[in-house]
């Protein structure tokens, strides 16, 4: 076998003994996060300060601070789920300002991506960019179209997807707030 | 080993190097720029200029070293890699753990083992300095220097881990 076949043929084994590196070390770390998996938030438990980001506008967000209460709400552009419930947010949104709950989408997506899902819709004034790793402290299960109420004092009170038993007793108490629904939040 | 073909593994390492920091950082490129305020202190305005410019400094030097423009190249990428182990060995000791995000390494501090492989880069450079001037080398020669060069980028970009692997078991 001559130079010119033989270099490339070492080549080729040598381009295989780094993949096969590269992915052992891929292993190791995927063990090591299996070990360790991330816990989602509790009720009852703090929920951590995260700095985000506004889609639109620039002055920087504590989530979940500030002495308000606070809905956070997960969705995601990829799940046909979310899309539907956008419509039904959009009329919550208003009613939450008026009540002085701060409802805002969290979201660790790319803005341009968020920016067409969300076309038209007023929850793109109350979308906040968070980085991966604070999304995941948030919402560890990656949950879509999920939800958390969190209380003045920064403790989560009720955790779940957007439709469930708290989630229509907020909507009521807040599309009609002369009834006596049992505001979680 | 001809001296050539040692220079040629050298110079693919650094250029492999490099574009592995480039794809380090733009996986986590958000995190990579948030990093650069939180750890470093630097304005966030000064970081979003910051960040992209970094990148797209380390993407031009491996284009260059990989083309025709090696002799420029790795003498800039010696200054930047020294540049930058000064300044991270200079917070390391003034401020203990922080993050550095170098190679998109974003949920774990910066450690000793990593400044060493940067000073071990900065090596690979400045040997390449001295030997370089040979000849050029075929074709399936450099592809050997190529594959060889992509086993040392492997265990450089890992070598934190790598050596802890090691320690311990």
């Amino acid at each position: 076998m001559d130079d010119q076949v033989l270099y490339p043929a070492l080549a080729a084994l040598c381009a295989a003994v780094a993949l096969n590196l590269k992915l052992t070390m891929a292993a190791l770390r995927a063990a090591r996060s299996m070990a360790n998996p991330a816990l989602p938030l509790a009720p009852g438990q703090q929920v951590p300060a995260v700095a985000a980001k506004p889609l639109a506008g620039r002055a920087p967000l504590q989530l979940a601070g500030g002495g308000a209460a606070w809905t956070l709400l997960f969705l995601s552009t990829q799940c046909p789920k979310c899309r539907d419930k956008l419509a039904d947010i959009d009329l919550l949104l208003a009613a939450a300002d008026d009540a002085g709950l701060a409802m805002w989408l969290v979201s660790e997506e790319p803005g341009w991506r968020l920016r067409r899902f969300l076309r038209g819709r007023r929850l793109l004034q109350r979308t906040a960019l968070v980085t991966r790793q604070d999304y995941k402290l948030l919402n560890a299960n990656k949950s879509t179209p999920a939800y958390q109420f969190i209380n003045h004092e920064g403790v989560l009170e009720a955790a779940g997807f957007i439709g469930d038993g708290d989630w229509l007793a907020l909507r009521a108490q807040l599309t009609q707030p002369d009834t006596d629904s049992a505001l979680v939040a | 080993m001809s001296t050539p073909f040692l220079a040629d593994i050298l110079r693919f390492f650094t250029a492999f190097v490099l574009l592995a920091a480039v794809w380090g950082k733009s996986r986590g490129f958000a995190a990579f720029r948030d990093n650069l305020t939180a750890s470093f202190g630097m304005p966030a305005a000064l970081g979003k200029l910051a960040a992209p410019s970094l990148v797209a400094a380390e993407l031009l030097l491996a284009v260059a070293i990989l083309g025709p423009y090696a002799g420029a190249g790795m003498p800039a990428a010696l200054a930047m890699f020294a540049g930058f182990t000064a300044l991270l060995s200079y917070k390391f000791v003034r401020d203990g753990a922080f993050r550095c995000a170098c190679f998109g390494e974003t949920e774990r501090n910066l450690s000793g083992l990593d400044l060493l492989r940067n000073l071990l880069v900065a090596a690979a450079i400045g040997a390449w300095c001295a030997l370089a001037g040979g000849p050029g080398l075929p074709l399936h020669a450099a592809s050997l220097a190529a594959g060889l060069a992509l086993i040392l980028t492997v265990l450089a970009v890992e070598f934190h881990d790598i050596v802890n692997l090691l320690r311990t078991h």
